[in-house]
């Protein structure tokens, strides 16, 4: 996002203090994105020097490289007497269902986004109404609940079910997002596009939902995001030998407070972390290249 | 009669699966959830209706004032930051920043928090703020002879607010950075000939634009906060003796330590009505229904 | 659009084939007898102490062999079924999967569940073990109490550990004792020669003498320890006849004060109940504290992880060396010294299709070998005698010398709610420790609380 900076035609007195009055709000802001972002950034070398390090004198310090915190990365660990699976299957298994998720979440949230925001029917203001005031139920409370649903429907202990319970607890947020960034979209496109004879169906998926590719990433963002961590949902419905992802896997390790191995666990940490941040920039990247042209609002 | 099928089939297909879905799995629990509040039901699943019961319990409970005045701190003061960091954050990394690198690279910085698990997440907090002469804090303050001091213990809110906030901030820095990236450029070039200042530009052009997302991620943020228990369990475990205990908590130990179901799902009720009554108030505040504005096709 | 249908078929069939392979998952449930007369018997267990369950497997290959003796055409297997989560996640999930008829046959968990599990219908009572062969040579016979509930018997037990008093040789050294008098101190203790008080007298003494920097250090979480304190005054918190938790006063306050008192006179770290239990091990292993209110597992743990600033990982050797372990001292002079224990048990569901297998798998389980090997795997004691007899079992550092504070043991109440009880306890110490509210006010206001919490399940004893 540039703006056109000091391209400006000077009025007499091109001073340093008037070039310093243009800046000031950039070095302003880098300043205080700089002072705040310090201890993030700070809190996480740490983590990444305790993991190569094989002490740290004060906590701080760190005395002696080493990489056997990273064997997990070539070797099943082993922890407490008992071999853990290898690391590699449980970020394929998370992987996988992260990536079902996303997919799941975003596909009928840019179809019930579109719904909601430019098609006519009955009941769509209280859709809207319902669907944010249910964010105020956690899915802690409704957990047992949804146990009998799921029992039910024959559904307990089975993979499918658990991603279905999820994307039905996260399709609410990521529709009022999407549908917030489908109200922004110009109706010129549109019309221009039912004018040239294109279905709704093409309209909607040839011209408006490119308009809203960053509404798209952001919401992958958090669908992806939360795929990855669960761990609740899957340990409570699945009773059954289930497959390990990462966040169970990480939840094994820090089960008993007292057999927490530091240096592993910063390490394993930072492994969790870099499917994430690959996800997160790659979207960021090719989704927020932003729209071209188009009055808004009309 | 064929062209009320057809109006219905697009809106169906498109909001089909989001309604079915919400349906099974998030409003009826809900319903479950509201009925099993006026019950007894506890380790041996069976349930007795015994009407009011929890609810007098909950309010004679020696503690409960000071969780609710807890609840009212935490989540006043972490909406706030939030928001407003959240908005500053977008508005400096979108907006101020120049090169779309670094822009990247601090937004970046700034989801770590939320994409490390929360385990760890916790624990780093815990290892920086330990009140042992071990503790990262105290470990600088020994440097320079200063006595180590207990931070979570005394100021046990402090903690929990910054902690929710630091997470919470990047939220609202991605919905916002995404509306703020959905600006058609020409308005910024239009503006910056025309001499406008940074100060309205911003306020001119970009604020009336995340009008939306301003409103959504504000009610969405205090929905979250109000059920909100997971990073307080982690670090502070409303402790100590409760100072940090907020309503959300609360009602996750009475339900799944105590392992009183009807009890928990009462004091989630409480919860639902409290985070009602404040969307209501926010809604008419942020006039919302102009917002829901009716589809203009059709 | 073509991409969009590719897409659209790639995801509903990636959905499906998932929604099928549940599906499938979900043919098994336990204990269905599939082809050639084979009968699956699923057992499940927490935490990385897996011989809990495998043992399970390995008794089932000796029951086949009798059972083929017997004539039978019958083949068993066990299916491990490994949990890892919180406490409450593991009980919440057997609870869930008993609704749906999924649950294990054989769980293990700690005694204290069998509570709510007698009470919810969830599991079948097992008296008959106790007149077995196999069990009947228990270590010591009060290791029974912990699995009677409303007097009939719930579980098998099949573990348990001790939570000693460690101390710091060292220290005592500098302070001037003989070699005999640090190593005579466990059979003092023992003999009820050498009391609380005695104990946080020698605390003082060496913090006053600047020998260690802290006098005593406990747990700084909510747990069972806490409990034997009030045992250890002469308190009950669990009436078995009426099946109502305690409230037992007297004791309480005499709990609350001692602990009132070592923070008081600064034997505690200030901020006791907030530390990281890694910096627990730290101050513990590098000689900070004379005394330590520990688990027989910390060994373990201090060989697991760098808490010595100079050694790093110390090993059973290391800690004989430079710790001795005794019991709780009595509180009175010629008292008897306490200490708890929480030892896991095995219970047998309610819906299981094959009640009489299990219960012999139970009895195969105890086999020598087997105890033997999870006692020394996990560092845990055995519960029949004739491994305890074992020279393997002997040669366990620090395990075989501590076997007799069995004796003395006492264990939590089988009462379901009494996790509210112990919080509350912890509550009040935690505040009279960081002095927040004098030992009257903390006992109050656990009344208060626990007669809200607990309601009739309360007996409030002056």
């Amino acid at each position: 996002m540039e703006t056109a900076g000091k391209s400006v035609p000077t009025i007499p007195g091109n001073t340093f203090l008037y070039q310093l009055k243009r800046k000031l709000p950039y070095i302003i802001s880098y300043g205080i994105l700089a002072v705040t972002t310090l201890p993030v950034i700070f809190m996480y070398l740490w983590l990444i020097i305790q993991s190569f390090a094989s002490n740290m004198k004060y906590g701080l310090i760190p005395e002696g490289f080493s990489l056997e915190n990273w064997e997990f990365l070539w070797m099943n660990i082993v922890y407490k007497g008992a071999e853990l699976p290898s690391i590699w299957t449980a970020t394929w298994n998370s992987l996988f269902f992260a990536g079902m998720l996303t997919v799941l979440e975003v596909l009928i949230g840019v179809m019930a986004g579109y719904a909601l925001s430019r098609l006519t029917f009955p009941g769509r203001e209280q859709i809207l109404k319902i669907t944010m005031i249910l964010h105020a139920f956690p899915s802690i409370a409704l957990l047992i609940a949804t146990f009998y649903i799921l029992n039910f429907m024959s559904l307990y202990d089975s993979l499918f079910g658990v991603v279905l319970v999820k994307t039905a607890l996260q399709i609410p947020m990521t529709t009022w997002i999407i549908k917030g960034f489908f109200d922004d979209v110009s109706w010129d496109l549109e019309w221009a596009g039912l004018i040239d004879g294109c279905s709704r169906i093409k309209v909607w998926f040839r011209i408006v939902l490119p308009q809203v590719k960053p509404g798209i990433a952001s919401v992958s963002i958090f669908s992806f995001l939360s795929g990855w961590s669960e761990f609740l949902l899957l340990y409570t419905f699945i009773v059954s030998n289930e497959n390990v992802t990462l966040a169970s896997f990480l939840q094994r390790l820090t089960s008993d407070p007292n057999m927490v191995n530091y240096g592993v666990l910063s390490a394993i940490s930072i492994f969790y972390l870099i499917p994430v941040l690959v996800f997160f920039i790659f979207t960021q990247k090719s989704l927020m290249k932003a729209n071209v042209g188009g009055v808004k609002k009309v | 009669m064929k062209t009320v099928i057809n109006k219905w089939k697009l809106p169906a297909v498109m909001l089909g699966p989001f309604l079915i879905l919400i349906f099974l799995f998030f409003f009826v629990p809900v319903i479950l959830t509201g009925i099993l509040a006026f019950t007894n039901m506890d380790s041996a699943m069976n349930w007795e209706f015994n009407r009011l019961l929890n609810f007098e319990k909950l309010f004679s409970d020696p503690d409960i004032s000071l969780i609710l005045r807890n609840t009212l701190l935490y989540v006043l003061f972490t909406l706030c930051i939030n928001v407003f960091f959240g908005l500053t954050l977008a508005l400096l990394t979108t907006y101020f920043m120049k090169k779309e690198q670094f822009s990247l690279l601090f937004r970046t910085i700034w989801m770590l928090p939320r994409m490390t698990p929360p385990v760890i997440y916790a624990l780093l907090w815990i290892w920086f703020f330990d009140p042992s002469e071990y503790g990262l804090l105290n470990g600088i303050r020994s440097l320079f002879g200063l006595p180590p001091v207990n931070i979570i213990g005394t100021e046990p809110m402090l903690i929990i607010i910054l902690a929710n906030g630091v997470i919470g901030a990047s939220f609202g820095m991605i919905i916002f950075s995404s509306a703020i990236k959905s600006i058609p450029e020409d308005l910024f070039y239009a503006a910056n000939i025309d001499g406008a200042s940074h100060w309205s530009i911003i306020k001119d052009i970009i604020m009336p634009a995340i009008r939306w997302p301003f409103m959504f991620v504000t009610l969405w943020q205090l929905l979250s906060l109000l059920t909100s228990y997971e990073y307080i369990l982690l670090i502070t475990n409303g402790g100590p003796l409760n100072e940090s205990e907020v309503l959300a908590l609360y009602s996750y130990h009475k339900a799944f330590q105590s392992f009183e179901f009807g009890y928990g799902a009462a004091i989630s009720l409480v919860l639902v009505v409290i985070a009602l009554v404040c969307t209501l108030i926010l809604w008419k505040l942020f006039k919302v229904k102009d917002m829901i504005g009716p589809s203009r096709i059709d | 659009m073509k991409k969009l249908q590719v897409l659209l078929t790639v995801v509903i069939s990636a959905i499906l084939l998932v929604g099928c392979g549940g599906a499938d998952g979900e043919e098994s449930s336990g204990g269905q007898s599939g082809d050639d007369n084979k009968i699956v018997i699923k057992a499940q267990t927490l935490g990385s102490e897996v011989t809990r369950v495998d043992n399970l497997v390995e008794a089932a290959k000796v029951l086949n062999e009798e059972l083929k003796e017997e004539g039978e055409d019958i083949q068993v297997e066990v299916e491990p079924m490994y949990y890892d989560g919180s406490n409450e996640d593991y009980a919440k999930q057997f609870m869930l999967a008993h609704q749906a008829n999924k649950e294990p046959d054989i769980y293990a968990t700690g005694h204290e569940h069998i509570g709510w599990l007698a009470d919810g219908g969830y599991i079948l009572p097992l008296d008959e073990l106790k007149d077995s062969e196999v069990y009947s040579d228990i270590i010591y016979p009060n290791l029974w109490d912990s699995v009677t509930y409303k007097g009939q018997i719930w579980a098998a037990i099949q573990d348990i550990e001790s939570r000693p008093v460690f101390y710091n040789k060292d220290a005592l050294k500098e302070l001037g004792w003989s070699e005999d008098e640090i190593n005579s101190l466990p059979e003092r203790v023992k003999n009820g020669e050498f009391t609380l008080e005695d104990m946080t007298q020698l605390a003082e003494e060496a913090v006053e003498k600047g020998v260690t920097e802290y006098g005593i250090i406990h747990r700084p979480v909510e747990g069972p320890d806490f409990h034997y304190m009030a045992y250890n005054f002469g308190g009950t918190i669990y009436d078995a006849e009426e099946n109502k938790i305690v409230l037992d006063k007297e004791a309480t306050e005499k709990q609350l004060s001692y602990f009132a008192e070592i923070a008081d006179k600064g034997l505690i770290p200030d901020n006791l109940t907030q530390m990281e239990w890694s910096n627990i091990h730290r101050t513990v292993v590098n000689g900070k504290t004379l005394f330590y209110y520990g688990g027989i597992w910390n060994i373990f743990n201090w060989g697991e992880d760098d808490y010595h600033e100079e050694v790093g990982k110390v090993d059973g050797e290391w800690v004989r060396e430079h710790f001795g372990m005794m019991l709780v001292p009595a509180a009175e002079k010629g008292g008897k010294p306490v200490t708890l224990s929480h030892p896991y048990v095995y219970v047998v569901s309610s819906q299981t299709e094959h009640p009489e297998i299990v219960k012999r798998l139970l009895e195969l389980v105890a086999a020598p070998e087997l105890q033997l090997k999870h006692a020394i795997d996990t560092f845990h004691y055995p519960i029949t005698k004739d491994v305890a007899e074992m020279d393997e079992f002997k040669e366990a550092p620090s395990l075989a010398e501590t076997v007799y504070m069995l004796e003395y043991t006492t264990f939590l109440p089988n009462h379901e709610d009494f996790t509210t009880y112990s919080q509350a306890i912890y509550g009040a110490i935690q505040a009279v420790e960081l002095g927040k509210k004098t030992v009257e006010e903390a006992l109050a206001d656990m009344e208060t609380q626990l007669k809200n919490d607990l309601g009739d399940e309360l007996i409030v004893k002056e």
